[in-house]
């Protein structure tokens, strides 16, 4: 299992301000792997992904792709190196229809290749395949995620990178997301995907790290970290304090 | 009466086309960038005067000149926007203020290189001086090749920003940069693109609208103020909506002049603008505008 | 302090300097005197409305032509002096831009630019087509008989504009500027009418601009629609403004000196290639030195702006100290309702069709804390802004302190004691720790020695006072949302509205926010604070509140709704039934 390094993080700080958000962070990806980012809101998740997609420059670090570093290219030049990226709040284009957004997302490719990767991210997203040509700003929340990792899946990336997918989702729709994210798990796809689910994530999942202000305090496998005390802590609070919710963390799955 | 009343109808929709080519390059601008580019009355100018020293020099008609000067401006869009504008690189508001004074700027190197080139007569190109009789009605020629010229490009446009991927590349942009970056477009490429683009149709109104009425190189902050009332009347970046507005300043404007004299034609423009600001900035059919 | 000296000697100098050759120089050097100031009493103008306020006008020559015929119209009509027509014309410039400001500063920032270009145009066609004012071939007025005169009373004109502008912003109504231009909801949020205080700036330059106008026609005793809408004034105003330094006072006095003497030069040498050189200057300066020459000069830790109001904060901090919640006294008990302080019944909002908030109902009582939790998206921050007056709810009411609510604006909100934070913090880039609290003390206090005591008093209870002149983004994010919570305590609030402002904070910074909330609880303030960091909050909470998909799914103390299952699945998500551990 632990084949090629796909993405590798060395002391990455990164932030907005002069002040960092994401603080020395260290990580590797290897090919074929998930990992999940978990952590409560603010806890620097995105801003991670965002330096990794080069939405935010690094003050500090490096980040390789295949072994190359990405130093200062372009998000679109990280896509087209295969980093797919579904970002925060799904950033669809609301007047277009499915089709047409799926279809700029490999707007290299010659229009019979994208016809053929459009079919196939119909047959991955089923429930997709009615609204086909449905404009964007009328799908529900579930549907635009399905579309923007779709958009994302349509460069047929070696690296996915999702942004909090499960937002705004009711139970049942993240469960059917998950569902059809893990079908894509056999054809060798590595998966980077930041949660406040953590349950979702960590099922998915089968490495994780957990964030907390902006600093990795936990990481092993998701099945371990699910059952650890660490976890609810870093959701519901600092460590070592008195916590009303602690006395449940035997009963997380 | 009737007649007069079809006639005057007739020749405001017609009107309302050469608005929308005017209009359409701005909003095109607009949607990708955000900004307004403030020397884009200039350009129509440019373009109106470029096609004017075509016709004198080389006898060439506005038809064929069309797409030379379009061309022409396409290259000038592209060089303002990959040497100057492009090099802002601060995001968000302050990013789009910079790009507005920028422009400003700008307008006045277009008006006053103009200037020197043309020197500041009203200049005119004389074509298709006949009419078309239809019916009762009488259709200048000019007018009525203009308009179809300019509704046809302005159609072409929009097929190209609808149906090819190129196309939708541009329209992706205008909806969501970070979308389209992620979709592995490289959006500074397609704003060089539309920012050129606009541009050239500007210039190619300017090409048409020259041979409709006189231009001068200081015309160009009116035809600005022009095109951003039909885009802010429309609701910026919205289509259809500038569409319709063209249609109606057109109209209203035809039956003005016919009314109360030309005098109060040349002022609806700022009527309509006074309107926009106070009763729907948000435009006809967009959303509100309010900060 | 010694800098300060440094640049009013230099600036004294310089007037002196100049109404001494305005007053004995050659006629032509007076001449050039007299337009030199008359740009940079123009640019300061732009300045105030542009620079200050964040809003550009590319049609700031509309006032300069309206108040220069308005004098020409005041002393041919009205037999005014020169100064009367002045008087009469700057309050002509102010009566225009006050409608006009009502209408335009309402809207995005682009239709103002847009709208002061097309006034110039408007006001020009009207001179023109006006008999009054002489149509398209201009009128002649008295000039006044000696150059030299009308020079040294420009230059002196101008630098009193110049130290009232520098006064205005070191004033209240500067900070309020600059704090609308750095964030208007921030601003709304910290008590301050945005829209009024823009609207005062922006007739505040138009009267500048004005008695530039009535000047300037006193000077040249001739005006015409061309020279008195001359786009060549509006661009060379804004080239001043943009190579001095947007934003600062010295920047109109700089670049309005150095680019009078280019355009002049220029015109002298190359008049018909002026104006390219010009708008060119305009593009590269926009392009690639947008501070202008201040900003390289700041970094050299001259002309930098010094806190308003700053001297001797620390002293007062000492003085005041942070005494403990029975040392701060509260609104007097009366006002107090003894049961709500903030409730709301059935609040729904809807965007399009998502209804973002859904028939929420609740209520904090006067000296208790209400914990609203909830995961991403389940409408927390939707319910502040509806709770605060940033958004109107489509159905359900608001009672604040008795009354019901809905439909006032926030800045009277916060005036009134319903203060808040945002979830991602908002805070004014331009402004020190000291001022943005001090916006929030000032608008409630009309007293400069109350605002600035109880500003200090606060920034020595949540422990910013060693950073009281620092700017936000040089703060670790735990202290910015200190900051942010510093500013509604300066509001003295009523009920506080917190949204996660704990988060990314040291157990420290934490346990003073606290102490800071339960000495506000102490005297009477009601807090519903939405948080991720419940031990944070859970010590201090009365109750917490769950939302999930726009509606409350749990109530009840902290210690029970934690362990309610419901709540843990809207948090962390519902287990998935399918065994697909094997897959990964």
């Amino acid at each position: 299992m632990t084949s090629r390094e796909v993405l590798r993080l060395a002391d990455v700080s990164a932030g907005y301000s002069k002040a960092a958000a994401i603080h020395g962070i260290d990580m590797i990806l290897h090919a074929g792997d998930t990992l999940a980012v978990v952590g409560a809101n603010g806890a620097g998740k995105s801003t991670l992904l965002r330096a990794i997609m080069g939405q935010i420059p690094l003050m500090q670090g490096e980040i390789l792709f295949d072994a190359a570093p990405l130093s200062h290219l372009e998000t679109y030049r990280r896509a087209r190196l295969g980093i797919g990226y579904a970002p925060e709040g799904r950033q669809l284009f609301p007047d277009m229809i499915v089709e047409e957004t799926l279809e700029l997302g490999a707007s290299r490719e010659t229009r019979l290749e994208r016809r053929r990767r459009i079919e196939r991210m119909l047959e991955i997203f089923p429930k997709l395949q009615p609204l086909r040509r449905t404009r964007c700003g009328l799908l529900s929340g579930g549907e635009q995620q399905m579309v923007a990792i779709g958009r994302a899946l349509m460069g047929e990336p070696r690296l996915l990178v999702l942004d909090e997918p499960s937002t705004g989702l009711a139970p049942r729709v993240i469960s059917e997301l998950y569902t059809s994210l893990r079908s894509l798990l056999v054809s060798g796809l590595t998966v980077l995907v930041a949660e406040q689910n953590a349950r979702a994530a960590l099922r998915f999942a089968r490495h994780a790290i957990i964030f907390e202000d902006g600093r990795i305090v936990a990481r092993g496998l998701a099945r371990d970290l699910a059952k650890d005390e660490r976890i609810v802590e870093a959701y519901f609070g600092l460590s070592g304090e008195a916590n009303p919710a602690a006395g449940r963390a035997g009963n997380l799955p | 009466m009737l007649t007069t009343f079809f006639t005057l109808l007739v020749l405001g929709l017609l009107w309302g086309g050469v608005y929308l080519l005017m209009a359409e390059g701005l909003n095109l601008i607009y949607g990708v960038m955000k900004v307004v580019n403030l020397a884009h009355g200039d350009f129509i100018v440019l373009g109106g005067l470029l096609a004017f020293s075509l016709f004198s020099n080389y006898a060439m008609t506005p038809l064929v000149a069309f797409p030379l000067v379009a061309l022409l401006l396409f290259v000038i869009g592209l060089i303002v926007q990959r040497g100057m504008l492009e090099r802002i690189t601060a995001a968000g508001p302050e990013g789009e203020l910079r790009t507005l004074l920028a422009t400003f700027g700008l307008s006045y190197v277009v008006s006053n290189a103009s200037f020197l080139l043309w020197g500041s007569q009203f200049q005119s190109i004389p074509f298709l001086q006949g009419s078309i009789q239809i019916g009762p009605i009488a259709v200048p020629e000019g007018l009525a090749a203009s308009s179809l010229i300019a509704f046809g490009v302005a159609l072409l446009v929009h097929a190209w920003l609808t149906a090819t991927i190129m196309g939708k590349s541009v329209h992706a942009t205008a909806q969501s940069g970070l979308g389209a970056a992620s979709a592995g477009l490289n959006i500074r490429k397609i704003r060089a693109l539309a920012f050129a683009l606009g541009s050239a149709m500007a210039g190619g109104a300017g090409a048409l609208v020259i041979t409709l009425i006189p231009f001068q190189t200081s015309t160009g902050g009116d035809l600005t103020v022009q095109a951003f009332t039909l885009i802010a009347l429309g609701g910026l970046g919205n289509y259809l909506g500038a569409w319709l507005a063209a249609e109606l300043l057109g109209l209203t404007e035809v039956f003005t002049q016919y009314y109360f004299g030309s005098n109060a034609a040349s002022a609806v423009i700022y009527v309509v603008f006074i309107g926009v600001l106070v009763f729907r900035p948000q435009g006809l059919l967009g959303k509100v505008g309010r900060v | 302090m010694r800098e300060g000296i440094l640049e009013w000697g230099a600036f004294g100098l310089l007037v002196a300097v100049c109404l001494g050759v305005a007053a004995a120089g050659s006629g032509y050097l007076a001449q050039t005197l007299f337009t030199a100031a008359l740009f940079v009493l123009l640019a300061t103008g732009w300045n105030v409305i542009s620079g200050f306020t964040g809003y550009v006008s590319f049609g700031q020559v509309s006032f300069f032509g309206l108040g220069a015929y308005v004098a020409a119209l005041a002393m041919l009509h009205l037999d005014a002096p020169w100064y009367g027509a002045a008087v009469i014309a700057t309050l002509a410039g102010i009566g225009l831009a006050l409608p006009l400001g009502m209408i335009m500063l309402r809207l995005q920032g682009i239709f103002f630019a847009l709208g002061m270009f097309g006034l110039a145009r408007i006001l020009q066609i009207i001179a023109s087509s006006l008999e009054i004012t002489g149509g398209p071939m201009g009128t002649t007025v008295a000039m006044a008989a000696s150059v030299n005169r009308c020079a040294f009373i420009m230059v002196a004109v101008a630098a009193t504009v110049v130290v009232a502008t520098y006064a205005l912003t070191r004033s209240r109504l500067g900070l309020r500027l600059m704090a609308v231009r750095d964030d208007s909801i921030a601003a709304e949020a910290a008590g301050v009418n945005a829209w009024s205080t823009k609207v005062i700036a922006f007739c505040i330059s138009a009267g500048i601009g004005a008695t530039g106008g009535a000047l300037y026609v006193w000077n040249v005793g001739y005006l015409d629609p061309g020279s008195a809408f001359n786009g060549t004034i509006e661009l060379q105003t804004i080239l001043m403004v943009l190579a001095g330094g947007i934003g600062s006072v010295w920047g109109p006095v700089v670049g309005g000196i150095l680019i009078s003497i280019l355009s002049t030069a220029l015109w002298a040498h190359f008049p018909m290639e002026q104006q390219i050189v010009l708008g060119a200057l305009t593009m590269l300066i926009a392009i690639v030195m947008p501070g202008g020459i201040l900003s390289a000069v700041n970094r050299l830790g001259w002309l930098r702006r010094k806190p308003i109001w700053g001297a001797g904060v620390r002293a007062l901090a000492a003085a005041e100290g942070y005494a403990g919640p029975a040392a701060s006294p509260g609104p007097p008990p009366s006002i107090l309702p003894v049961g709500a302080a903030l409730s709301c019944r059935s609040l729904s909002k809807r965007f399009g069709g998502v209804a973002a908030v859904n028939g929420v109902s609740l209520t904090v009582k006067a000296g208790e804390l209400l914990a609203i939790i909830g995961p991403n998206g389940a409408g927390k921050s939707t319910l502040f802004n509806l709770l605060s007056g940033f958004a109107r709810p489509s159905l359900g009411e608001v009672h604040f302190a008795g009354r019901e609510i809905s439909g006032l604006a926030p800045h009277v909100l916060a005036r009134q004691g319903l203060a808040r934070t945002f979830q991602t913090s908002r805070l004014f880039p331009t402004l020190t720790v000291w001022e943005t609290v001090l916006l929030a003390s000032s608008s409630l206090h009309g007293s400069r020695a109350v605002a600035t005591r109880e500003a200090a008093r606060i920034l020595a209870e949540v422990d910013l006072i060693d950073q009281w002149a620092d700017l936000p983004d040089t703060l670790p994010p735990g202290r910015q949302r200190l900051l942010e919570i510093a500013r509604t305590l300066a509001l003295r609030p009523r009920v506080l509205l917190l949204d996660e402002s704990m988060a990314g904070m040291s157990a420290k910074e934490i346990e003073r926010v606290q102490n800071a909330l339960k000495a506000a609880m102490a005297r009477g303030c009601g807090i519903v604070a939405i948080e991720h960091v419940l031990p944070a909050i859970a010590p201090i909470a009365a109750r917490v509140q769950v939302l999930d998909f726009g509606a409350t799914i749990a109530e009840g103390p902290p210690a029970l709704v934690l362990r309610d299952p419901v709540v843990i699945e809207a948090y962390m998500g519902v287990e998935i039934e399918e065994a697909a551990d094997d897959v990964a």
